[in-house]
């Protein structure tokens, strides 16, 4: 019975819900037994548990009188980056290990606004700052493919709990790959949607020009609808941009393969690509093509150096953001016997040795000496990236790519090697520098020492044509069917 | 690139962060493989290129009215923020003397 209600899609959970089938209580409990019973995951750092029960109760009311908003009742979990009033916050930092925000993100805020139930904060590299989860503070969530292995990162938790039947869906963020690449890891869709789509108010800020909210689901038409309700303009952010939102979940279905022009970038079909993944990839291509989409080769040629700026400008950003945390105002305080020593002591107890890395090349790469040759260089890599999509763009309609070069990986694999960690989103970062929505569909699963694990499909589109992205996606699910990670009771 | 302890440790202070000792070798010698990795871009001509700091379009952003908001209870709203800092007194957020 329990099963039944957890292995709902979101948009059939709600479609239940609003012609009172079963009331949100109903799947809020079974959610709160099922995070317990799985706890060894490590998934979620709090359970909402009253906050969710009485928001839950508060939905059923307003279904029996008629109130129905677009998620009503609905449970969600959320990356522990945004914001959420009066329920603790860490981004996984032990730095943040006792901070309860006075205010709310405006992702959540809208989610809320629309009837959603926060079930509570998910598991997340320490502020987003990672690709496998095992930055957390708080220990590495597990991959429920297989829980010897990471879920991917920096939404770790986000992935593993969707994945798991933990939530209907939950909201992630991704700044060179942190939706994409997890939900290849564990076989979901994840959304990144183009920069500027959604308000960043309230998020943990880690690279302010990259970082953007988006969704990691079970099926495309989930993640048009909750994408839908985060998007818009803020007031309250600047990037975030007055173009329109357009009605995504209805235009599922409605694009024709014939003529459609997928490009194939030749960078990323390369030597580090596990061949196993290559061939699922070339595989959905042909599938495509057998629909009368067109396939072209196409060449993005900085491709190769998008790695090395990212991780310039990600952490020069990340090394001013990060400089908020001084111990004065919140999170950590070890006293000194100046204000200097304290905010050494208090960064430096609370930090994670990822977290303290990249602050440390962040500020080298905008020290005046190092300033032209590292920061101002990489921007620059950084247009002839953008430039090298604008082209593409110019010929095809979408791009396929591998989502990530391998499937998820055992605990510690990386883990002692920073270099192998960051090459992990080499396929993931290029979107992420030149501002382009991005998608991640599970196309298939390779077997690895006698375990099937899902291997990611990666769409991506022009800048503001999210629409299309979750188009193909979805006609993706139309031709291979919808590919659900299996249940563990 | 070879760094030295003391760049190490003038890099840190200046990052608001520090080191032990024993802890410095080991972290040198990553921080230089990190260098040499980030460092592929200088083989890359980028002469004219502009550098793109962000993709949004900054210059239509719609801009709210600057002034300030005030909270209908602005004590109740202070005390909130309080709420979370480590030391506080009388409304007060506490630090450590800073002059001598």
């Amino acid at each position: 019975m329990s099963q039944d209600l957890l292995t709902l899609t979101a948009t059939e959970a709600l479609s239940k819900l609003h012609s009172k089938e079963v009331s949100s209580v109903e799947l809020t409990q079974a959610h709160l037994s099922r995070i317990e019973s799985r706890k060894h995951l490590n998934t979620y750092l709090t359970v909402n548990t009253e906050g969710a029960l009485s928001a839950a109760k508060a939905a059923d009311a307003a279904i029996a009188k008629g109130e129905v908003a677009t998620l009503t009742g609905l449970p969600l979990g959320i990356k522990d980056l945004f914001c959420t009033n009066g329920v603790r916050t860490t981004a996984a930092s032990k730095f943040l290990d006792n901070f309860v925000p006075a205010y709310e993100s405006t992702v959540t805020q809208k989610l809320w606004n629309a009837g959603a139930i926060n079930l509570g904060k998910l598991n997340m590299d320490e502020f987003a700052m990672g690709g496998s989860g095992e930055n957390s503070g708080y220990g590495p969530s597990r991959n429920p493919w297989d829980d010897s292995r990471v879920p991917g990162g920096s939404s770790s938790g986000s992935a593993a709990a969707v994945a798991d039947y933990q939530c209907y869906a939950a909201t992630g963020s991704d700044t060179g790959g942190s939706i994409r690449q997890p939900a290849a890891f564990t076989g979901l869709v994840g959304i990144k949607p183009t920069y500027g789509r959604c308000s960043r108010w309230g998020m943990v800020a880690f690279a302010s020009s990259l970082d953007q909210a988006g969704f990691l689901t079970r099926t495309v038409e989930d993640a048009a609808l909750l994408m839908e309700v985060i998007s818009g303009h803020d007031p309250k952010d600047s990037t975030s941009s007055p173009q329109a939102v357009p009605a995504w979940r209805e235009s599922l279905g409605k694009l024709s393969l014939k003529g459609l022009r997928i490009g194939l970038p030749k960078e990323y079909f390369i030597e580090g690509l596990d061949p196993k993944i290559r061939e699922i990839i070339e595989n959905a291509t042909r599938q495509f093509e057998g629909e009368g989409a067109i396939i072209k080769q196409i060449s993005l040629p900085h491709t190769q150096y998008a790695p090395a700026a990212y991780y310039i400008v990600a952490p020069a950003e990340a090394a001013s953001n990060l400089a908020r945390y001084d111990g004065i105002r919140y999170g950590v305080r070890v006293e000194g016997k100046n204000l200097v020593e304290t905010y050494l002591n208090s960064r430096s107890a609370g930090f994670g040795a990822e977290v303290k890395r990249r602050i440390m090349i962040g500020n080298y790469a905008l020290s005046s000496g190092y300033y032209d040759a590292f920061y101002t260089k990489a921007m620059q890599t950084r247009t002839l990236i953008s430039q090298d999509f604008d082209k593409a763009f110019e010929d095809v309609d979408v791009i396929f790519a591998p989502t990530a070069p391998t499937a998820a990986y055992k605990i510690g694999t990386n883990s002692a090697d920073p270099i192998a960690m960051y090459l992990g989103d080499a396929f993931t970062i290029p979107t992420s520098l030149a501002g382009l929505p991005g998608l991640s569909i599970n196309a298939g699963t390779v077997e690895d020492s006698g375990v099937r694990l899902p291997v990611g499909l990666q769409i991506i589109g022009p800048r503001w044509n999210e629409q299309i992205i979750l188009q193909v996606a979805h006609a993706w699910e139309q031709l291979a069917g919808v590919t659900q990670p299996p249940f563990v009771a | 690139m070879t760094l030295e302890t003391k760049d190490i440790e003038k890099l840190a202070t200046l990052s608001r962060l520090k080191f032990n000792a024993e802890q410095i070798p080991a972290f040198a010698s990553e921080f230089e493989n990190i260098l040499q990795f980030v460092g592929q871009i200088q083989s890359l001509d980028t002469k004219g290129v502009p550098p793109l700091t962000t993709t949004a379009n900054i210059s239509t952003s719609p801009e709210r009215a600057d002034v300030a908001v005030i909270p209908a209870n602005p004590t109740a709203r202070r005390d909130e923020l309080l709420a979370n800092a480590p030391k506080s007194e009388l409304g007060f957020f506490v630090v450590p003397k800073i002059v001598e």
